[in-house]
């Protein structure tokens, strides 16, 4: 009911009006003394204007005090609300904000007229046209993408925004919709935080949307999920609550212009999904995938016809019935010629909104998995050594023909610790190269170029080696550890786990358990699994191969689990493969046990145990690659699946790594100095990035792309140069919009306003137009301060005139 | 001596010795001289015609009105005689007043005695001269002796003002040294009341004086012209008032212009010649200027209400008789 200031610590100038008054009482004690014949004309006068002069004096000074005190008053800009008394005095003045939904669905164009963007844009011009800046009108302009931000900052003059509305040049934001979503909440938070803070004297916020469900929360948005009772709980209703409560008026003006009434949906179609069905891509097999089409309108849709899109050019052309509000799947199977990166999209024929009416896939097609076989015990002849058994498993000619290389190494020298790198045999798709330790401990080995690496009955790590794996499974990498006699359980613990923040090992290596001599063999365990649904224990599910729970293990390595961080899922029936390629889970960093060693007594012992670190993946067996610890590597029965699935289950790429969201940025790290970046955009335009490159620890290269958001839906490709040697490294990226967005379905106004109480729906024609909608919020007075101030000024100029204070 | 000499400016002197001090009203002298007496006796200059009544001398009798007209008229003649004057100047502390860059009003009004005073006694008139504070404390008898006037410029030159203003009670006491009709000439601040003032002039009027009242005020005192705070102190007593200038000056001048109009109207009524002198004026401009506003004035243009100062002659017929003119009798 009473004034408000915006800057209420300006009131405190006021206390300055005492001024006027010390000023006046200090020239009352500063004169000069003079000798005066007319003393009885002087006292006579004085007797005459004795009153009047006490009067005029105080009269200016009251003046004078009033001039500081207004002068304090204006400048920290009192306000009324609406139903003050003094409303009346207030400056009519309106603070509007201006929101614009910038989410793609915003581009549905209804049929040949304009696009909901369009319309909203043009509709802003009108509202901001109707604001006079003279009457003391401000304007600010947000757009709602992904976060709610500012595009004109509040309190900017109505023409600042009209300049940006028309000059699309100037602003842009404003050419045309994002191909992202956009939420409610982030804007709800703007409003209720530094928009219901400037905007003391009142804002009337204008949302122009077209008033789809996901904006305002839908079903992505879990924190905006309506409850049972229809409110959004801590959400976007509490912070639009609180901002109205501030005074902020929020109006959400439909610009869907009657096209979708809530009854009908507008009608569109989109590819919501595109992945590959093979977990690992090579080029000696074939690949299928799979699209998936969605129907997000009222109607059945027969005979829609779609095609695949395999590097640029139309692979194959699809035709499917889709029912209303349905789904439909199609397929392609492809062989790769050429490895490397290739691009695969699905595409329909362009509708009302066609921003999602293709969804890209990037494929990486190899010729074969690599994989580092880190030996702990070099020996010249390859079974012998600890990994040679692993090595011969997954592909024997290449250990054979490594063998020969080899022939001439020396097993402690490092020139001997070659790699005996080969090509995968014909029929399998792995590639293991062998090497000694001390190789990877000297730095002389990169992991990054594997697909996996395995460290057998290594002693222990440099440092260096340590910072490398961890960079290496950090940024994607799939380690495997084995154990065995050599295994110096302190030094592993001391360079791969007590440092928290540069963890490798699953758990802490406690002691060694059992016995391998041929004495001790008399007692041994056996591997147990609760369930067989882990990617890597899935092929023993057939009861022909559940030999690998009978064959003996005599000695492992006991690990102390964290009770409290392990998701025990023995089995790995939570932590299937597919379930972690999916992407991260809430308990993804968490290690978890995969299979157990049992004792005949029912001790059991953790024997597989997996756990994801970054982007990447460390699996642990606490005991032998070879047949030193347990008679596995000697049952090919057993060893040879159980490797061939684990590496298979560890090289395959999360797909997330190449196949983006809109929006996102890419990560990559390289091994060598990359002098030239250059990221291509789907309009083939090659950017090429300039940012400065930081180096991380141990000879790794962050590659500069984090201000280089994949901002539109297509496929990238990101080429990087090396000088060092010579080397272009070429990766195919994709990125797509998300596909909820696509869903028109609208807000009804009744739900709407029953979730967040306070705000008020239109459909934007008048908006702004009448003149109760100036009134709603209060106003400001400080024109009617200065008016005041200025008229004191004046009076204090005539009165010091008249009163003879100026000659 | 030397002191006293600075009230005699050549500038001044020589600007007024062209000129001469005349009597407006009829005065009472020893010798003949240029001012007009109150008898009418044989005398070269006609004054006018009166009808004859028993008594009058036959030789006096007009025979050529009475051969034209058969009437008796007798024929008066002005009579022409030495001037006494009196100057009576203000030697109170309020006169020592000066503002920036002026002299101040005590040295003015001395200054403009000595001059005056030159005057008279070049004329071969004689002067005298009164000062006076509260009381008439300096009275120099009148005397046409050309060493007069050193006389009375030490007498100005020995002057140390100090005392109050008691301008009423000196006037009477100046009215009642003076025995003959002559001129009083007042040069004073006037800071006094105005009634006490006039009736001191009316006094010296019931003694047939003429009167010159020169009112001497320093400009400050007539502009108040102050802009800053001031504490002003009392000359003639000790009062003090600190006040703003400005917020006093619009009040301070309609207190001044009633004093000096009450004083302009009461000397206009009693036939005083008023003049007001600021001492930012040249005195020998502002002298030169009266001087020659009362010669030009002439006789019967003064500002007095006695009807002897009639002196135009009249072309055709006889004139008509003042009724306080005498009777010539002078020979």
């Amino acid at each position: 009911m009473g004034i408000d200031f915006a800057n209420p610590a300006m009131l405190f100038g006021a206390l300055l009006f005492g001024v006027p008054l010390i000023i006046h009482l200090l020239n009352r004690r500063r004169y000069q003394i003079k000798s005066w014949a007319a003393m009885s004309f002087l006292l006579r006068a004085y007797k005459r204007t004795r009153r009047r002069l006490r009067l005029e004096h105080f009269l200016l000074l009251l003046v004078r005090c009033l001039i500081i005190a207004l002068l304090a008053a204006a400048m920290a800009r009192p306000f009324v609300p609406s139903d003050s008394l003094f409303s009346g005095l207030s400056e009519k003045s309106r603070n509007v904000i201006v929101v614009l939904d910038r989410s793609y669905s915003m581009g549905y164009r209804d049929g040949p007229g304009e696009t909901a963007f369009e319309r909203a844009i043009s509709r802003i011009k009108r509202l901001v046209r109707t604001l006079d800046s003279g009457r003391g009108d401000t304007c600010a302009f947000m757009v709602a993408g992904r976060e709610a931000e500012f595009v004109v900052p509040l309190s900017s003059l109505p023409e600042d925004v009209l300049v940006k509305v028309e000059n699309p040049e100037a602003a842009p934001l404003l050419r045309e919709p994002s191909q992202g979503g956009a939420h409610l909440a982030s804007l709800a938070a703007l409003l209720a935080g530094e928009v219901a803070d400037q905007a003391r004297g009142g804002a009337e916020v204008f949302v122009f949307t077209d008033m789809q469900t996901r904006f305002f929360g839908g079903a992505a948005d879990a924190g905006d999920r309506e409850d049972s009772s229809g409110r959004a709980p801590g959400g976007s209703a509490a912070l639009l609550t609180r901002a109205v409560e501030k005074g902020v008026s929020v109006r959400f003006v439909d610009v869907t212009d009657g096209v979708d009434d809530g009854d009908s949906i507008r009608p569109n179609l989109a590819v919501t999904d595109i992945v590959a069905l093979d977990q690992n891509i090579t080029t000696n097999s074939i690949a299928s995938f799979s699209a998936t089409i969605t129907n997000f309108g009222d109607d059945d849709i027969r005979g829609l016809t779609g095609s695949f899109v395999l590097d640029g050019k139309v692979a194959e052309k699809r035709t499917v019935d889709i029912r209303a509000r349905g789904r439909a799947t199609v397929e392609l199977s492809r062989s790769f010629r050429d490895s490397g990166f290739h691009t695969l999209s699905f595409r329909l024929a362009s509708d009302n909104l066609p921003v999602d009416d293709e969804r890209f896939l990037a494929i990486e097609a190899r010729e074969s998995i690599d994989v580092l076989l880190v030996d702990g015990a070099w020996d010249y002849d390859p079974f012998e050594r600890p990994t040679g058994v692993v090595g011969m498993m997954l592909n024997p000619l290449s250990i054979m023909e490594g063998g020969s290389d080899l022939g001439g190494a020396d097993p402690a020298g490092e020139e001997g610790a070659e790699e005996d790198r080969g090509t995968p045999a014909a029929g399998t798709v792995f590639n293991p190269t062998t090497i000694d330790f001390k190789l990877l401990n000297a730095g002389r080995e990169d992991p990054g170029r594997y697909d996996c690496v395995f460290l057998a009955d290594v002693e222990g790590l440099s440092d260096g080696a340590a910072d490398t794996l961890f960079d290496f499974v950090s940024s994607g990498g799939r380690l495997v550890f084995f154990m065995g006699e050599r295994v110096d359980l302190h030094a592993w613990n001391l360079r791969l786990f007590d440092d928290p923040e540069r963890r490798l090992l699953p758990a802490r290596l406690a002691r060694m358990e059992g016995s391998a001599s041929d004495q001790g063999r008399t007692s041994f365990y056996k591997l147990t699994a609760r369930s067989f649904d882990h990617p890597v224990l899935r092929v023993f599910d057939d009861p022909r191969l559940k030999v690998l729970l009978e064959v003996p293990v005599f000695r492992f390595v006991a690990i102390e689990l964290d009770t409290g961080t392990v998701a025990d899922a023995d089995g790995g029936a939570a932590d299937s493969g597919t379930a972690a390629d999916r992407g991260a889970g809430a308990d993804a960093d968490k290690p978890r046990v995969v299979a157990r060693f049992a004792d005949p007594l029912g001790n059991s012992f953790p024997a597989i145990v997996e756990q994801r670190i970054g982007r990447g993946r460390v699996m642990l067996f606490t005991t032998s690659a070879d047949a030193s610890w347990s008679m596995i590597a000697e049952s090919p029965k057993t060893y040879l699946p159980l490797l061939h699935e684990t590496v298979y289950y560890l090289a395959t790429r999360d797909p997330g790594i190449y196949n983006l969201a809109v929006g996102e940025t890419i990560t990559r790290t390289v091994t060598e100095f990359p002098d030239r970046i250059a990221l291509t955009t789907p309009g083939d335009s090659e950017n090429v990035i300039a940012e400065r490159v930081e180096n991380s620890q141990y000879g790794r290269f962050v590659l500069p792309l984090q201000n280089n958001p994949l901002e539109r839906a297509g496929s990238y490709v990101l080429e990087v140069d090396s000088s060092v040697s010579g080397k272009r490294l070429r990766e195919c990226y994709s990125a797509n919009v998300d596909y909820l967005e696509g869903d028109l379905r609208k807000m009804d106004e009744s739900s709407l306003l029953r979730i967040y109480p306070g705000v008020t729906v239109g459909d934007g024609e008048g908006v702004g137009e009448s003149e109760e909608e100036g009134d709603s919020s209060g106003g400001e007075l400080w024109k009617t301060v200065l008016w005041a101030l200025l008229g004191l000024v004046a009076l204090e100029l005539i009165l010091s005139w008249k009163f003879g204070d100026y000659s | 001596m030397e002191n006293s000499l600075r009230y005699l400016n050549p500038e001044v002197l020589g600007g007024i010795s062209r000129l001469e001090l005349r009597a407006r009203l009829a005065v009472e002298g020893f010798l003949s001289g240029r001012h007009p007496s109150p008898y009418h006796g044989v005398s070269v200059e006609f004054a006018e015609h009166r009808e004859y009544v028993p008594g009058d001398d036959l030789r006096h009798l007009d025979w050529k009105v009475l051969g034209k007209s058969d009437r008796y008229f007798i024929k008066r003649y002005e009579e022409e005689t030495s001037l006494t004057c009196t100057v009576v100047v203000d030697a109170s502390a309020s006169m020592l007043y000066k503002g920036e860059k002026r002299i101040s009003k005590f040295d003015y009004a001395a200054t403009t005695a000595a001059s005056l005073a030159y005057l008279i006694l070049k004329q071969q008139d004689f002067v005298g001269l009164g000062v006076f504070d509260q009381t008439l404390h300096t009275y120099v008898p009148p005397s046409n002796n050309p060493a007069h006037l050193m006389t009375l410029v030490e007498s100005l030159g020995n002057l140390n003002p100090s005392e109050k203003t008691g301008l009423g009670p000196v006037l009477v006491d100046v009215s009642s040294r003076i025995n003959q009709r002559g001129m009083v000439v007042l040069i004073s601040d006037l800071l006094d009341e105005p009634d006490d003032i006039l009736n001191g002039l009316r006094r010296l009027r019931t003694k047939k004086q003429d009167i010159i009242v020169f009112h001497i005020l320093d400009n400050d005192e007539t502009d108040f012209p102050f802009q800053k705070m001031y504490r002003f102190e009392g000359m003639e007593d000790l009062l003090k008032l600190t006040a703003d200038p400005r917020s006093l000056r619009q009040a301070y001048l309609e207190v001044f212009e009633e004093h000096a109009k009450a004083l302009r109207r009461g000397c206009r009524s009693q036939g005083v010649d008023y003049t007001l002198i600021q001492t930012g004026q040249n005195l020998g401009v502002a002298l030169t200027a009266f001087l020659a506003t009362r010669s030009g004035s002439g006789r019967g243009r003064g500002t007095g209400t006695a009807s002897g100062r009639s002196h135009g002659r009249s072309s055709a017929g006889p004139r008509s008789a003042g009724s306080r003119s005498a009777q010539g009798g002078g020979g």
